[in-house]
């Protein structure tokens, strides 16, 4: 589990770290989906051969899960949704390798397509047959019935997301590290009683970006003030890829001393840096899959063209949920190469 | 909404103006073509003006489309009817929907083959270059009218593009005219695909990026 990497491999390098206890919030838009009744969408017409195909629409669905993998027609699914409209590069990056389960209020069974790094959440979060609401896109419909793509999720007993969101852009206040805006924390912050001390990498990888401008006013739109900081890219033989980043950093060095520079392979557990005079670690976790499916605004005019900033196009997810061995494991299974 | 509704704020136009038929939203093409004139005088429009005279092309319109008639040199006196404006927008090589089966005869004479299809309809199939090869061109006529016109090949058939589309065009092209379908399904035709634009009443088959065949029915 990364919430137990996070909390072993970082507490045995950054002394005395303490999670603090907000948990972050999403620049997932929950809002964009609209309820809907799966036993309606199973009654809607069907072609009886090929699929009809329409504009992606966001839907919310209350279900009950049933399985956690399923085999199903992926490359069906990005064809469609490219003819649906989706952007192909958006398509691209979309990592989904099966499908899940789910039964509606009526009892009715249908597969559904799910993003890899939502179905690697669900064994640990919702039990087989317990309600899940999910947040999907409705991309075309089959003989067998509609195709929906999981985005996210949310259960009864987990924190509601979009009223966690929305309570953060209520209160308006700052994340504790700085590095985010009023409404939005990117990540999780670790504190430590003294500055200087090292930050080891949480897996293998190489350096993509270095930030030594402690005074970086906005180093993604609308999220700034992340002060200096290193985004390494996580790659994973079944092709899986995730980037992760410390910021507030101090010093950017190596356990030698030796400045990191993009470039730099790394191995999981090196230092890659030092805590700031902050003494806060600000670390954030970003799977390369398209999340909302909808690039920030101004993301490609401001950085389509700069590869060390690719990681930002993503969005980040909460590191004590994300399981890089499930994540990195899925399909062919696989190490970091 | 009744049929006629979609055509109301149109039928009052008169040529050289151009006509845009098919309201996008909220008309299907089946209330917007209405009947088809039948038989051999179907192909007269008001007062002389024929419907093989009028041409139209299709062209999208958010979701759907509209078929967009342009203007005629020698416009008829009277209002032209819009179930009659919109067959501008079914034209294949030198045939429209609707037309008698006398037009097939005059123009390409006696059918190379013939082949039953369902509901009593007849497959007319005319090689256009040489026998048993494509392309070739098929009308499908039903009590003496034709009711769907396809062209088939991997290269373009002289003089029997559709909307700017011509046989052996690549996807892109046809994504350019027509936007993407909101239909696929598998073609009976090996490692080839159906693009369907439903309910408009044409779609394409497609085989490794390229334009195959290309259809228009009768709107039902």
């Amino acid at each position: 589990m990364w919430s137990r990497v996070i909390g072993c491999r970082l507490a045995g390098v950054v002394a005395a770290v303490v999670l603090f206890g907000a948990l972050p919030t999403w620049s997932f838009d929950y809002a964009r989906y609209q309820a809907a009744d799966l036993d309606e969408l199973l009654a809607q017409p069907r072609p009886a051969k090929g699929v009809d195909i329409y504009p992606a629409r966001p839907l919310r669905l209350d279900v009950t899960l049933v399985s956690y993998a399923e085999n199903c027609p992926t490359a069906l699914l990005k064809k469609t949704m490219i003819t649906a409209g989706v952007a192909k590069e958006l398509v691209d990056g979309l990592q989904v390798l099966g499908c899940i389960k789910v039964r509606s209020a009526k009892g009715r069974e249908l597969r559904i397509f799910v993003q890899d790094v939502v179905s690697s959440f669900l064994p640990r979060e919702v039990p087989l047959g317990s309600p899940v609401t999910f947040f999907a896109i409705h991309v075309f419909t089959a003989p067998e019935g509609p195709g929906l793509l999981v985005n996210e999720f949310s259960t009864e007993a987990g924190n509601d997301p979009a009223k966690a969101s929305s309570d953060q852009r209520t209160t308006g206040t700052e994340p504790p590290c700085g590095c985010g805006a009023p409404d939005f924390h990117p990540g999780i912050d670790m504190s430590n009683d003294r500055g200087g001390s090292p930050v080891q990498a949480v897996d293998d990888g190489v350096v993509v970006k270095v930030e030594e401008d402690e005074q970086a006013a906005v180093d993604v739109p609308d999220i700034g003030r992340c002060g200096r900081y290193v985004v390494v890219r996580h790659s994973y033989s079944n092709g899986h890829v995730a980037f992760s980043r410390y910021a507030q950093l101090g010093r950017i060095v190596d356990a030698g001393g030796r400045p990191i520079a993009p470039g730099t392979r790394i191995r999981k557990t090196d230092k890659i840096g030092e805590v700031g005079s902050g003494k806060i670690l600000h670390f954030e976790l970003r799977p390369v899959v398209p999340g909302a499916l909808e690039p920030v605004a101004g993301w490609t005019t401001r950085y389509g063209a700069d590869p060390a900033m690719e990681w930002s196009r993503y969005q980040p997810v909460n590191p004590r949920n994300f399981d890089p061995d499930t994540f990195g494991k899925i399909g062919t299974g696989g190490s970091p190469k | 909404m009744k049929s006629n509704d979609c055509f109301a704020p149109h039928t009052s136009f008169r040529w050289p103006v151009a006509v845009l038929l098919l309201a996008s939203l909220g008309c299907s093409p089946q209330r917007a073509y209405g009947q088809s004139a039948g038989g051999a005088g179907g192909n007269t429009i008001n007062k002389g003006t024929k419907a093989s005279d009028l041409r139209g092309e299709w062209l999208r319109a958010g979701p759907g489309f509209v078929c967009k008639v342009g203007p005629v040199a020698k416009p008829p006196p009277d209002p032209i009817k819009p179930d009659l404006l919109a067959r501008a927008c079914l034209h294949m090589g030198p045939f429209v929907i609707g037309d008698s089966v006398q037009a097939l005869k005059t123009a390409l004479g006696t059918p190379h083959r013939t082949l039953p299809q369902p509901n009593g309809a007849l497959a007319w199939l005319y090689f256009l270059e040489q026998e048993n090869r494509h392309p070739y061109f098929v009308a499908i006529v039903s009590k003496d009218r034709i009711v769907a016109l396809q062209v088939t090949g991997t290269v373009a058939a002289k003089g029997y593009s559709f909307n700017h589309v011509d046989l052996g065009v690549t996807t892109n092209t046809l994504v350019q005219h027509f936007g993407q379908p909101n239909h696929l399904e598998p073609s009976e035709e090996k490692d080839t695909e159906l693009w369907a634009y439903r309910p408009w009443p044409f779609s394409f088959e497609v085989r490794e990026g390229r334009v195959t065949s290309i259809r228009i029915n009768e709107p039902n």
